[in-house]
């Protein structure tokens, strides 16, 4: 009875209607609706009461009018917006501010006003317990002695040492210049040759340092000959910086983060990703450019990253990229958008931190072109076969059956970001990796070296890897054409991409259905969608020419 | 006539079975839009009647389009509308975390939280026009309250209860003329039930409200 | 020979029947592959259940939870390594918990423990996908998404348009997407994110002056007109007005003191404990309040179906030891309180409790590699398991399985829960045992009510139907 309901109301709707006379259902829109359909999807709001005024008596909208919400600031907002549903930006999983560069703020008095201390509770584990875990330090300013060192005092609770604790300095901190805040001294350590020794005899009085550095110390151990470890020298902008008790937060707490400038450099980041499309829209380059275009824009929060903080995580690898420069000029807060002209194998938004920070793994980079660019999408054949089967233990998921339907695709896909860390988002040099580990996993000099061997080699192949032991690991089961893709890139990708016409066939698929809000009907499949890709690449990829192409079809003034 | 349908719509559906007996069924297709017939078609082509052609799909307006328009219809600040950034998420707005595409239907939650944004912006909007400065060129706007410094320097007429309707329904809508007679006439009643408050100019309040959660204003 | 395919719609007719009328066991064996399952007809439909569907986000490790092995495993021969190493003193302490049949992880705290023997786990589910958006719309809705796109209605949702509405609230999801194809809009969901957005959802934020609300609600009535109709394509009109409709009923029947934490009576004390709503530290989107928000909404006639998220962020790519265990624990514990609520809640029936009256089913979009990558965790894997409770469902059992080496889904027997990592080319032929995919749970919680599950093309699990 429902069914009932809901015709009879309708009919209910279209008896009233008619009753007032003037409800014809099937009509084109007229000259006011369109106005606003059109100021709505192409500028994202209802047109001003001026322009409803000048469009009085008119059944159509003006060639200008309609040029002008396409050439408007608006219009490239809207195609930000459009952007961020194919790529999907967001960097809450990436870890972009590790917590042993983490300060936290303290408030060291509830509600009698505001008396912060900002410490590291990854350091005041290490450097101040003994059984309070994170243990902050005294609120009052610091000693030290001969050797610059902060004077240690017990904090005693119940007749037992829980802790040891500094006192305060006071420091201005790069991200809010011309003022200072109390940080715990240990935390505050800025040693001027910018490197400290790592798991000291000293650093290891402290138990839970003494744990973490004989867990750490297995690995040097475990390599002939053995790594230096106990006092090798260690930068202090390095992820193993925490291992030294002589690291702190660098000048001006530079090498640290806290959350709101972690939030900020979030923003930013994707932010950067959007600029270039913002870029590409309004300066009417060929849309293209979205996806191989070298110049970028960086901003303050992104270069004062990338100069002092990018190396301090293990998950998220961030070597210095000597292909992506960082304008000198840039300090923290500047929040102007200067434009970097990158090199090497960057490619447009593909490459951009944004992106591989968001797709971490080169398969998923690989997934969300062929989503976005490609319209299409991986999709297995079927149920997984017995794994006791033989072609089930394949290590090369090429060939594995019920894998080998998506990878034998995604795979070479994929290795065009083969020379990008993943995880991460610095470029893999040939210099400092090599095809082959011979120079990385021999002759180990640092703990750094023999865990980026580790990371990036293929040392302890299992199976069928057996063929490609040492090589880096992009590289395993690569045959000769996919290598020369995984060396020029995936700038390769997009190029294949455009030439083969899919690009532009699925660019203006998508922009249909964003406008059409409905997928093509067969008729346009076959005639409208082709010819509008046809011009759209012959007409030198121009996005502003295909959504006005898109908006004043007669499908786009129907109503309904 | 459209009181005694929908009555009747009512009676019946008062009559349907217990939820359990009822079976689901789908509504009934949409409309089919059918073009008039063209002049002169190559021969063998199908008649253009037998054929559907395809008409742009309605949408509802997005989180950030409702905030901008509103904006722009009030003629406030460009951002002086902002949803918290939870409650968008909540209304469809992506996070691209957990929510990957703008969720545009409009539920329940949605239609009710219209309510409350009308009633926190429609008196915006009421007020608007006694705080608008009078140093401006002539606005292009209605006046609907005489007493305001806008609108006695630039208003020698004040436009009446009718006229202001009109331009609010064109303003959120985009309908006007003959089109908007039918739309006029209930927003007066709604102007009327509404004026019998004491809020400022609660009258327009009910009109801004009504029209804030129609179907006109959020489906385009 | 030749075949009709059956009329689905003609309920009179048994599978049984049909076959029987078809002469040759060659032939019905035959037929099985064409026709569709039929829907358990002789169970009655209980148009009273409830169903809570409790999401774990980002893809659960099986090892810390519902499929663990013993931490002796041998990575380098059995391709799994259980890491139970890295946990913390607790866990590893806690090691594989056995419950009657049920192993369960280190990471499943005791709060679940206690009421472990409720529930059923099921193993070795296949699920195609590595990619969380397929993945959790494939569990959602029961069918395999088109690229990424949702195909078809959440189960919720399919539910409640077989058992029609009896709740204000027929459908709630926090925090899990949800869809509604052509359903009734009483079986589309109330998405919120947080107990604020239901609160939001159910009380006013600004009050109308009453004048201003009874001429809005009057033009409202009366909608729409021409414009309104012609945009009424796809049903958009009339899911709006309908809405409207809706969302007047949520703030009259007052329901918004039920999920009211500010509550100083006994009952919430009792309901803030019970949750342990004070390690949400204020974020009303945690799954403490999540789960405390289903449990009442179920126990108090708010709903008949939610589905909530039970634990986030489990998309542990790295650092699995630091980050993984503590929330696949949390997502357990509150699991282990909601169900522990309903079993002390009374039911509609002298002597149940609602736990009988309600059908719970936890997931994750898939598992996680039994093996470590490079950077220290584990990435996506195609297994996956399924934790079930509640009405309608055998408790205490553990059906289906995973290889011994690899961890891969192997195939079982729908009738007996057995997996064989071995079976014979027969038992496949026969179609005896299969590779389990979301689909034949799903079918397995519909059937648990006597529900139509014909549409997700795969037989229940019979060995944990009554």
């Amino acid at each position: 009875m429902r069914i009932m309901t809901v015709v009879l109301t309708l009919v209910a709707f279209s008896a009233s209607a008619q009753a007032d006379a003037k409800c014809e259902l099937a009509k084109p829109i007229d000259g006011q609706r369109l106005l606003r359909r059109l100021s709505l999807d192409l500028r994202g709001y209802t047109p001003s009461y001026q322009e409803a005024v000048d469009q009085r008596g008119s059944a159509e909208v003006s060639a200008a009018k309609l040029d002008s919400y396409i050439q408007s600031a608006d219009f490239v907002g809207t195609m930000r917006k459009y952007h961020e549903q194919l790529l999907w930006p967001n960097l809450d999983s990436a870890e972009l501010d590790p917590l042993q560069q983490k300060l936290f703020r303290v408030d060291m008095d509830p509600g009698m006003g505001e008396d912060f201390i900002y410490f590291s509770i990854l350091r005041a584990l290490f450097l101040r317990s003994v059984t309070q875990q994170f243990p902050i330090c005294r609120n009052e300013p610091a000693t030290f002695d001969a050797q610059g060192q902060p004077v240690m005092t017990p904090l005693v609770v119940n007749g037992q040492t829980v802790a040891m604790q500094e006192g305060y300095v006071m420091v201005e901190p790069y991200w809010a210049p011309g003022t200072q805040v109390k940080v715990c001294a240990l935390d505050a350590m800025a040693p001027a040759s910018g490197t400290g020794r790592i798991c000291t005899a000293k650093a290891r009085m402290s138990p839970y340092m003494n744990q973490t550095c004989n867990q750490f110390g297995v690995y040097p151990n475990a390599v002939q000959p053995p790594v230096p470890f106990n006092d090798a020298p260690i930068a202090c902008d390095s992820a193993f910086a925490f291992l030294s008790s002589e690291c702190g937060c660098g000048p001006n707490l530079r090498l640290c983060q806290t959350d709101e400038t972690a939030a900020r450099l979030r923003r930013s980041l994707i932010d950067q990703q959007m600029r270039v499309v913002e870029d590409v829209v309004s300066q009417d380059l060929p849309y293209t450019e979205v996806l191989t275009r070298m110049r970028v824009p960086m901003n303050g929060a992104i270069a004062h990253y990338l100069r002092y903080q990018s190396r301090a995580s293990f998950e998220l690898f961030g070597e210095t990229d000597a292909t992506n420069p960082i304008p000198p000029q840039l300090s923290y807060l500047d929040d102007t958008w200067v434009n970097v002209d990158r090199g090497g194998r960057h490619s447009g938004i593909l490459t951009t931190p944004g992106y591989l920070l968001k797709y971490m793994s080169n398969r998923g980079r690989a997934h969300r072109f062929y989503n976005a660019f490609e319209c299409s999408s991986f999709i297995p054949g079927g149920p997984l076969p017995s794994p006791q089967e033989a072609c089930s233990k394949h290590e090369d998921l090429t060939k594995r059956c019920g894998c080998d339907a998506c990878h034998i695709r995604l795979e070479p896909m994929s290795a065009h970001w083969g020379r990008f860390a993943e995880y991460g988002f610095t470029p893999l040099d040939e210099g400092r990796y090599p095809r082959t580990a011979a120079g990385v996993c021999t002759n180990f000099q640092s703990i750094d070296q023999l865990f980026r061997c580790f990371r990036f080699y293929n040392v302890q192949p299992v199976g069928e890897e057996e063929a490609y032991r040492n090589q880096l690991r992009p590289y395993v089961f690569r045959t000769p054409d996919e290598v020369a893709k995984l060396e020029t890139g995936p700038r390769a990708l997009a190029q294949a991409s455009i030439d083969s016409g899919a690009f532009a066939s699925c660019t203006t698929r998508k922009l249909w259905g964003y406008y059409m809000r409905r997928e093509p009907t067969p008729d346009e499949e076959s005639t409208v969608i082709p010819t509008l890709a046809a011009d759209f690449k012959s007409g030198g990829y121009k996005i502003k020419d295909l959504v006005k192409k898109i908006v004043t079809q007669p499908a786009y003034r129907r109503m309904p | 006539m459209k009181r005694a349908a929908l009555i009747l719509a009512v009676a019946l559906a008062a009559c349907t079975k217990p939820p359990e007996m009822q079976q689901m069924q789908p509504p009934p297709p949409p409309l089919k839009v059918i073009a008039n017939p063209a002049p002169s078609m190559p021969d063998g082509h199908p008649a253009l009647k037998d054929l559907a052609i395809g008409s742009r799909g309605p949408r509802r307006m997005s989180v950030d389009q409702l905030e901008r328009s509103f904006d722009q219809i009030a003629e406030l600040p460009p951002g002086t509308v902002k949803l918290p950034p939870d409650l968008a998420l909540t209304l469809g707005r992506p996070d691209y975390k957990r929510l990957t595409e703008e969720q545009l239907q409009p539920t329940p939650l949605f239609m009710k939280f219209m309510l409350d944004l009308s009633a926190y912006l429609c008196p915006l909007l009421a007020n608007a026009e006694a705080t608008r400065p009078t140093d401006a060129t002539p606005p292009q706007t209605s006046c609907m309250n005489p007493t305001s410094p806008m609108c006695q320097k630039f208003f020698t007429r004040f436009p009446t209860v009718d006229e202001n309707i009109r331009y609010l329904v064109l303003r959120f809508t985009g309908i006007e003329g003959a089109d908007a007679d039918p739309y006029v006439t209930r927003l007066k009643a709604a102007y009327e039930t509404g004026s019998q408050s004491s809020a400022t100019l609660s009258g327009y309040q009910a009109v801004c409200a009504s029209l804030f959660t129609s179907p006109e204003f959020l489906l385009y | 020979m030749t075949f009709k395919l059956p009329v689905i719609a003609d309920r009179a007719m048994s599978r049984r029947g049909l076959l029987q009328a078809l002469s040759g066991a060659a032939g019905g064996l035959l037929l099985a592959d064409f026709l569709l399952p039929k829907a358990a007809f002789a169970a009655e439909k209980d148009v009273k259940r409830k169903f809570i569907f409790a999401y774990f986000e980002g893809g659960w490790d099986q090892l810390l939870g519902l499929d663990p092995r013993p931490a002796n495993t041998n990575p380098m021969t059995q391709l799994i390594d259980p890491g139970y190493g890295q946990l913390g003193y607790g866990m590893q302490t806690r090691g594989i918990q056995r419950v009657g049949n049920l192993e369960l992880g280190p990471a499943v705290p005791q709060a679940f423990i206690d009421v472990a023997a409720e529930c059923s786990i099921i193993k070795g589910i296949t699920m195609d996908t590595a990619a969380h958006e397929v993945g959790r719309r494939y569990f959602i809705t029961g069918r395999f998404p088109r690229g990424l796109d949702a195909v078809g209605s959440s189960t919720a949702s399919e539910i409640l348009a077989q058992i029609g509405e009896a709740t204000p609230i027929a459908h709630i999801s926090a925090g899990v997407e949800a869809y509604a194809e052509k359903m009734p809009a009483f079986a589309q969901a109330l998405n919120v994110n947080s107990l604020s957005d239901l609160r939001t959802a159910l009380t006013p934020l600004v009050t109308l002056d009453p004048k201003i609300k009874e001429a809005v609600e009057r033009f409202q009535d009366q909608s729409p007109g021409c414009e309104g109709i012609r945009l009424d394509r796809d049903g958009l009109t009339s899911q709006m007005l309908e809405s409207v409709k809706r969302s007047r009923s949520y703030i009259t029947s007052q329901l918004s003191s039920v999920f009211d934490t500010t509550r100083m009576d006994a009952e919430m004390m009792a309901l803030i404990q019970r949750y342990d709503l004070v390690a949400a530290q204020g974020d009303l989107s945690a799954p403490e309040v999540m789960a405390f928000a289903a449990g009442q909404a179920i126990k108090k006639g708010v709903s008949q179906c939610v589905s909530f998220q039970a634990a986030r962020t489990l998309d542990t790519h790295a650092d699995w030891a630091q980050d993984h265990p503590g929330r696949l624990e949390t997502g357990f514990k509150v699991l282990g309180a909601l169900i522990a609520d309903l079993k002390a809640t009374p039911g509609s029936m002298p002597g149940k409790t609602m736990l009988d009256e309600t059908t719970i089913m936890a997931f994750s979009e898939f598992a996680r590699t039994p093996l470590f990558n490079n950077i220290r965790g584990r990435d996506h894997f195609l297994g996956n398991s399924v934790l079930v409770a509640g009405a309608g469902l055998k408790r205490g059992l553990t059906v289906g399985g995973s290889a011994a080496v690899g961890q891969m889904p192997i195939e079982t027997d729908l009738t007996t829960g057995i997996a064989y990592e071995t079976p014979t080319q027969m038992m496949r032929d026969s179609g005896q045992v299969q590779i389990l995919t979301p689909k034949h749970v799903l079918a397995t919680v519909l059937a648990s009510a006597g529900l139509d599950y014909a549409y997700l093309r795969a037989e229940p699990i019979k060995a944990l139907l009554p």
